[in-house]
């Protein structure tokens, strides 16, 4: 009892102290200097305890401690932790006005970013839950969706907020693209008369796409095959284990290396991905295999059933593949945590939301750490983050804590 | 003849053979009717009472005889060595809809009915349950019929909900949720009609003696509840419902259970002063945003109902089609969340297990680890409430219902080629816990 009145006393204490200095950290440029019980870099063992000197939006000096430079706000957080942003690298957010064009099924030169409004409430939401990067993908109704976006999720500036343009090409290998070309989809394009309608007829129109890449190399096709000859990024979306497979003939037939985003039941590949050294963003652990596209008829007797085979530790079979993976989507620090608690060993956790989305997408220069010289991205907590009783504090976005938890 | 005396000699040969059998397995029988068991416990949590460390509990006819330190272990008593684990009380959930072939009636007014004709012990729900550490629950007609059927609670051992019945009416489900196309005003007439003519027809009743003075079986249940006897388990889905609720519950003097929508913490004050339990929505935590301004407030919904000082429970949500992996599917995990907004972890457990079975009305039977209450227990291997404790036995009426080394389901949802998984698996209360299962399958 007095130990965790204690702790609750230790937590007032510096819930003050952020609420004192986040709120004039707003106005000016301050350098900042952070100290926490536990700081964990990303970078080697975590130091405890650790402190954080920011200056200008960015990292200047991490250490063990760091005298106070003259002029330098403190912002104590006791007993708490600091931890870097999370990397969300499979996003939709923000969507204005849909972001797949139903008039095509190879459109490789829209960029998501001009369907997004970096205002939405939803980047909002992303910020709370300590998600301070996210890449934004086109929607998966396409077969050469687009080109993907990476920015941070709150900022004034919106330019600023943008990490890279472009960052990458989005395939959709799967049956979404064929879905809405179905009867009873609804109005878009023109029914029965226009492929896909088929997981068949996708990867044929993927397959004819790509050959006419390739051979032709039409002048408007000139990011396609940047994306296939890896000189930009080619991001392939791919749910059940059997699309994955067939993201596999196809790489090898047109000679791509691909990341993969969603894999739901990459686990059950684990060890051809792991072959081929495929990086992984997998998709929300709460999320099937994709296959049946929802529950289907639930409510039912034993309940599940049309979600698909589940595994509950995927996480844990990809790192014991030896997978270089992230986790994505919304909760991600809850995500991890049951990730832990079904299988991954806890000194992989943090990193699958943090460090390994960033070198995935290839920012790690930027985000994904606390090193100097790196973005002031980082998420304050109350304690261990593997515990289900922590909370998040606070959540900074260059420099600027954009989200203050109240008590 | 020949062949008769062969028949006559084989016919002996049997009956010798069903005596040595009826011999051999009266052994086990005898042991499950004494049912002595012994937990050995690194750390038992009784809930009420200090922990206890290196206890032991001793358990015999289902119930619990004795517990605490250095007690004497019978020489009968099959040990449960679950000395490097901790004990608490198997859990209790107060409302849960579902388990049922349907959960709701589509006639308004139905209290004659019982959700014990409906329930299917065949769903997963029920596994799952076991899985986390519940041994009683609640099972409550759903939220869309106004006057909806009789609730009961069932202790989950035994196959079919015969053999699970601990309490039969446990309570009767008003909803104050409109059908869809009904307006408030008329659902709300409507309910006090109904209650208003089961209270003159008990008027009616009282002049009358013998037979003539018994209720008819359509209003014997209402009759019960206007009398107190049956709880009325009140679905209060908007805070505009509340007063009416409160309203409800004064003049027809019922014995009322909250079960209340998530944005009903706006009336906590006035719940508070009526001194009702409640039981939460399973969204606990959620942002609210001002309509005019846009403004965001993060709500934590036990905190107020903690700080008013309401007795509260949880439920579980029905989560995604994964089942149940994440967050508030769990009970455990309501209680974790409750603790981390304020509560203490033992008022955190308290409200899945004491807190409950007082509301249900089975606390002299379940909710603690007392002596004389059912010997109900869940061992886990760490804590409760930490990430990454899991529960490894459950032990219901002195009888194991789930053991993590058998459980396949879960197994294959850890499986492939995980290392710590199977260690967890490997970790159960191995042998004797067997032999235990194996006299209660006798039964």
């Amino acid at each position: 009892m007095k130990a965790v009145l204690q702790i609750k006393l230790s937590l007032l204490i510096g819930l003050c102290a952020v609420v004192v200095v986040g709120g004039t950290s707003l106005a000016g440029a301050e350098d900042v200097l952070i100290k926490a019980a536990t700081v964990y870099t990303m970078q080697g063992e975590p130091l405890r305890p650790g402190a954080v000197l920011i200056s200008d939006g960015k990292v200047a000096r991490v250490a063990g401690s760091i005298r106070v430079p003259t002029g330098t706000q403190v912002i104590d957080l006791g007993e708490g932790a600091l931890m870097p942003g999370m990397v969300n690298g499979l996003a939709r957010l923000g969507d204005k006005g849909g972001i797949s064009e139903y008039t095509d099924e190879i459109t490789p030169n829209f960029p998501v970013l001009s369907g997004v409004d970096l205002t939405d409430r939803s980047f909002t939401e992303a910020v709370r839950d300590g998600t301070t990067t996210v890449c934004l993908h086109p929607g998966n109704d396409n077969i050469v969706a687009g080109l993907s976006a990476i920015v941070k999720a709150a900022g004034d500036d919106q330019e600023k907020r943008i990490v890279q343009k472009g960052s990458g090409m989005l395939f959709v290998i799967g049956q979404e693209p064929a879905n809405r070309n179905r009867s009873g989809a609804g109005a878009n394009g023109t029914i029965y008369t226009r492929l896909p309608t088929t997981r068949m007829g996708v990867v044929w129109v993927l397959r004819e796409t790509l050959l006419k890449a390739q051979t032709e190399k039409p002048g408007e096709w000139v990011k396609l095959n940047e994306a296939l000859d890896g000189k930009l990024p080619l991001y392939v979306e791919s749910k059940p284990y059997y699309d994955l497979t067939t993201v596999i003939t196809l790489s090898e037939e047109f000679n791509f290396t691909p990341i993969l985003f969603g894999a739901d039941e990459s686990y059950k590949v684990a060890e051809q991905l792991a072959a081929k050294k495929w990086e992984i963003i997998l998709g929300p652990l709460t999320s099937g295999s994709g296959a049946g596209g929802g529950g289907g008829g639930r409510g039912g007797r034993g309940g599940g059933g049309s979600a698909g085979e589940l595994n509950w530790n995927k996480a844990g079979v990809l790192h014991e593949a030896g997978i270089k993976f992230a986790l994505s989507g919304e909760g991600m620090l809850e995500q991890v945590r049951f990730a832990v608690r079904c299988g991954l060993p806890a000194e992989a956790a943090l990193p699958a939301v943090t460090r390994a989305p960033a070198e995935i997408l290839g920012i790690e220069d930027r985000v994904g750490t606390i090193a100097s010289g790196r973005d002031a991205d980082l998420v304050a907590l109350s304690g261990d983050p593997l515990s289900l009783t922590t909370k998040i504090r606070w959540v900074m976005v260059d420099g600027v804590i954009q989200y203050e938890a109240k008590e | 003849m020949l062949t008769q005396e062969k028949i006559m000699k084989t016919g002996r040969v049997l009956v010798v053979a069903v005596l040595v059998l009826v011999v051999l397995s009266m052994g086990p029988q005898a042991w499950a009717q004494r049912g002595e068991i012994a937990v050995k416990a690194g750390k038992i949590i009784p809930v009420v009472g200090d922990p206890i460390e290196n206890g032991v509990i001793l358990v015999r006819g289902g119930k619990i005889t004795q517990i605490g330190q250095n007690l004497r272990i019978p020489m009968n008593a099959r040990m449960i060595d679950a000395s490097d684990k901790v004990v608490i009380p198997g859990l209790v959930v107060a409302h849960n809809t579902r388990g049922m072939d349907q959960e709701n009636e589509r006639n308004p007014e139905v209290a004659y009915t019982t959700v014990l004709d409906s329930v299917d012990t065949g769903q997963a729900l029920f596994d799952d349950s076991r899985r986390n550490g519940i041994t009683s629950m609640a099972i409550v007609p759903g939220n869309n019929t106004r006057i909806g059927g009789q609730a009961a609670v069932l202790k989950l051992r035994g196959t079919y909900v015969s053999d699970m019945i601990l309490k039969r009416s446990a309570g009767i489900k008003i909803s104050l949720s409109p059908v869809t196309g009904e307006s408030r005003m008329s659902h709300r007439n409507r309910l006090r009609e109904a209650l208003k003519e089961v209270q003159d027809y008990m008027k009616e009743l009282e002049g009358k003696t013998g037979a003539a003075a018994l209720p008819d079986v359509r209003r014997e249940a209402l009759c019960r509840l206007l009398k107190g006897e049956i709880p009325a388990i009140v679905y209060v889905p908007e805070p505009m419902d509340v007063a009416f609720a409160l309203e409800l519950v004064k003049e027809f003097k019922l014995n009322g259970i909250l079960v209340l929508g998530r944005d009903c913490y706006k009336a906590v004050d006035q719940i508070a002063q009526s001194g009702l339990p409640v039981v939460l929505d399973s969204e606990m935590v959620f942002w609210e945003r001002n309509e005019r301004t846009e403004e965001e407030k993060q709500v934590v919904v036990c905190q107020k109902f903690y700080d008013a000082g309401v007795k509260m429970t949880f439920q579980a949500g029905s989560g995604s089609p994964t089942g149940n992996l994440i967050g508030t599917n769990f009970m455990w995990f309501q209680a974790a969340t409750a603790m981390k907004y304020g509560a203490t972890a033992e008022e955190a457990l308290r409200a899945i297990t004491l807190t409950p079975a007082e509301m249900l009305g089975v606390d002299k039977f379940i909710g603690s680890l007392e002596v004389g209450k059912d010997a109900d227990m869940a061992i886990l291997s760490g804590d409760p409430l930490e990430l990454n404790t899991w529960v490894e036995t459950v032990i219901a009426d002195g009888e194991v219902i789930y053991d993590i080394t058998e459980d396949k389901p879960l197994q294959l949802l850890l499986n492939k080629s995980d290392k710590r998984a199977t260690s967890i698996m490997n970790s159960g209360s191995v042998v004797e816990v067997r032999q235990i299962r194996e006299i209660g399958g006798n039964k």
